[in-house]
């Protein structure tokens, strides 16, 4: 127990002091694309604990609702890889069809919902069974996924055919489709569900669609003193449960652009790392973790202070990344 | 006999070329004189890189100012880790008494237009090489069809034509050697400008982190 104590009380005062404001421990996975790993960082000490080996190419992770499984698309072995985040053994195997990329979890847990790039579609399956409930042809290269915090309603993205798919989850039915900028790449619902973002990487530009009417409400796009205007490339969205601020990363302008989600106003541009993709926010929202792919590291940001606090060393090409619900 | 060794050496030297001429490896660009996998990117911008206080690129104050010359040469050398790098800058500001925002700023600067220059050196290079391997495949096609044409007919060549024949044949296997040499080189030159723009990123955002202490 002392030692317990001698190793925890420095840490909590070296994080008072330095400012930060997350003290409760989470567990942060980083996926390495070239790597084949996954990296374990712990949110106290911002140090990586461990690195396991995981299926070729790992991209999209998530964690289900219970923190019990984590769940690793291993794209090049045309699985999802279930972890026992404890053990770090893997469990089982899901029948996730070609190439998963990125996958979202029902709000109630199950099923799970991957989107298949090289087949054009979204295969739903049961995580208890382990049984494909169906499968959804949706555009070419489907990637982004966001459901409406109801369940009621899955929005992918399809990349070359610049659309977000509006997805009735109890029919399987796409029963509407938006026309975005080119290559979309991340759909977030806001958490009152009252907005749905979606970023396009090559557009340069986030759209902000009411999900009732399906109209765009504004385009926000982004402009940074010293960077091309074609390095600007969003892709990973995250939006803080209140709904008053979100966070774009912008690719290879290396930056995070913090903005106001009430007036969708740009407020500031945080850098982070070389290619900065997927995003992360704690459960308490106090950090933001950004995976960057070129710079091979993650970056921290203080979430109240708005401000870049680490960068911590993973593996090559870092991409998705999740976060321990407790 | 003789025709189906020329016969499997043409094929042979055809599908090197076809499968590893810079215009294949680079298929998806417009650009033909570049044959990298890796993005050209011509020039790296300030803000990709930097977001300390602002700075004239063409500003050579850091070359006068005591000891940033000298770390600018320390941490912009390839020899050097880029972990190597930025103990050098921590060293440097231990020391250091004066201005810190306007001296790391200086080095920074410094360290710009250093790998900057660095990186459009290797990238005139890199085209201009693959220029010579396109020069070389033309000569290497050229070699093959007048093969072809000597041994097509499958009739015993005169002595003539088998003078020719061992002349191209030597032709081609050295111009093929030189050609898959320079290739496999090319995989790790490709290399060097994204990792020039790695060091420049990691060792600007070090900057950046002592200006905000």
């Amino acid at each position: 127990m002392n030692s317990v104590w001698r190793s925890v009380v420095p840490a909590f005062f070296m994080l008072v002091m330095s400012g930060q404001t997350s003290v409760y421990g989470y567990t942060v996975y980083v996926t390495n694309e070239k790597d084949n790993t996954v990296s374990i960082i712990d949110t106290v000490s911002l140090k990586v604990t461990k690195t396991i080996k995981v299926g070729q190419r790992p991209r999209g992770i998530i964690l289900t609702k219970d923190g019990k499984q984590l769940l690793v698309c291993a794209s090049d072995d045309d699985t999802v890889q279930v972890i026992d985040p404890v053990t770090l053994e893997t469990i089982k195997h899901l029948p996730s069809g070609p190439d998963p990329e990125l996958f979202i979890l029902h709000p109630t847990g199950n099923p799970l919902y991957i989107a298949n790039e090289d087949d054009n579609l979204i295969t739903v399956i049961d995580l208890v069974t382990n049984k494909v409930l169906a499968e959804i042809p949706v555009g070419v290269e489907p990637e982004g996924m966001g459901l409406s915090p109801d369940g009621k309603v899955l929005v992918n993205t399809s990349e070359t055919t610049n659309m977000a798919h509006f997805i009735d989850t109890s029919t399987y039915e796409v029963f509407d489709n938006v026309l975005v900028d080119a290559r979309p790449r991340f759909a977030e619902f806001t958490a009152d569900g009252a907005k749905l973002w979606v970023s396009s990487e090559i557009g340069g530009t986030v759209s902000v669609i009411d999900p009732t009417t399906r109209k765009i409400i504004k385009k926000i796009s982004f402009a940074i003193s010293g960077v091309r205007s074609e390095a600007i490339q969003p892709v990973g969205i995250r939006i803080t449960k209140d709904g008053s601020k979100a966070f774009v990363a912008l690719g290879p302008a290396n930056r995070v652009a913090v903005i106001n989600a009430k007036t969708l106003e740009v407020e500031k541009y945080l850098l982070v790392g070389q290619r900065v993709w997927q995003m992360v926010l704690t459960p308490d929202e106090k950090l933001l973790f950004t995976t960057n792919g070129v710079s091979n590291d993650v970056s921290v940001i203080d979430v109240p202070a708005l401000k870049v606090i680490k960068s911590i060393g993973v593996g090559r090409f870092p991409w998705g990344v999740a976060v321990s619900p407790n | 006999m003789m025709k189906r060794i020329l016969v499997v050496i043409f094929a042979a030297g055809w599908t090197s070329i076809a499968m590893s001429t810079p215009a294949a490896i680079a298929a998806e660009a417009k650009d033909k004189s570049w044959p990298c996998i890796q993005r050209k990117v011509p020039e790296i911008s300030i803000g990709m890189v930097w977001s300390g206080p602002e700075f004239k690129v063409d500003d050579q104050a850091w070359k006068r100012t005591e000891g940033v010359a000298e770390l600018v040469k320390v941490t912009t050398s390839r020899r050097n880790s880029i972990e190597d790098a930025k103990t050098a800058i921590d060293k440097f500001l231990d020391a250091f008494k004066g201005d810190t925002k306007s001296t790391l700023t200086q080095v920074f600067t410094g360290l710009f237009q250093t790998i900057n220059g660095e990186r459009r050196e290797i990238i005139t290079g890199i085209e201009r090489y693959a220029r010579q391997q396109l020069v070389l495949a033309k000569r290497i096609k050229t070699l093959t069809k007048e093969l072809y044409g000597l041994t097509a007919s499958g009739a015993e060549p005169t002595p003539e034509q088998s003078k020719r024949i061992d002349e191209i044949n030597e032709k081609f296997n050295w111009d093929m050697r030189i050609f898959d040499e320079r290739q496999q080189s090319l995989t790790y030159v490709c290399e060097t400008p994204v990792l020039l723009e790695q060091r420049l990123f990691a060792l600007g955002r070090h900057i950046v982190q002592h200006l905000e202490q």
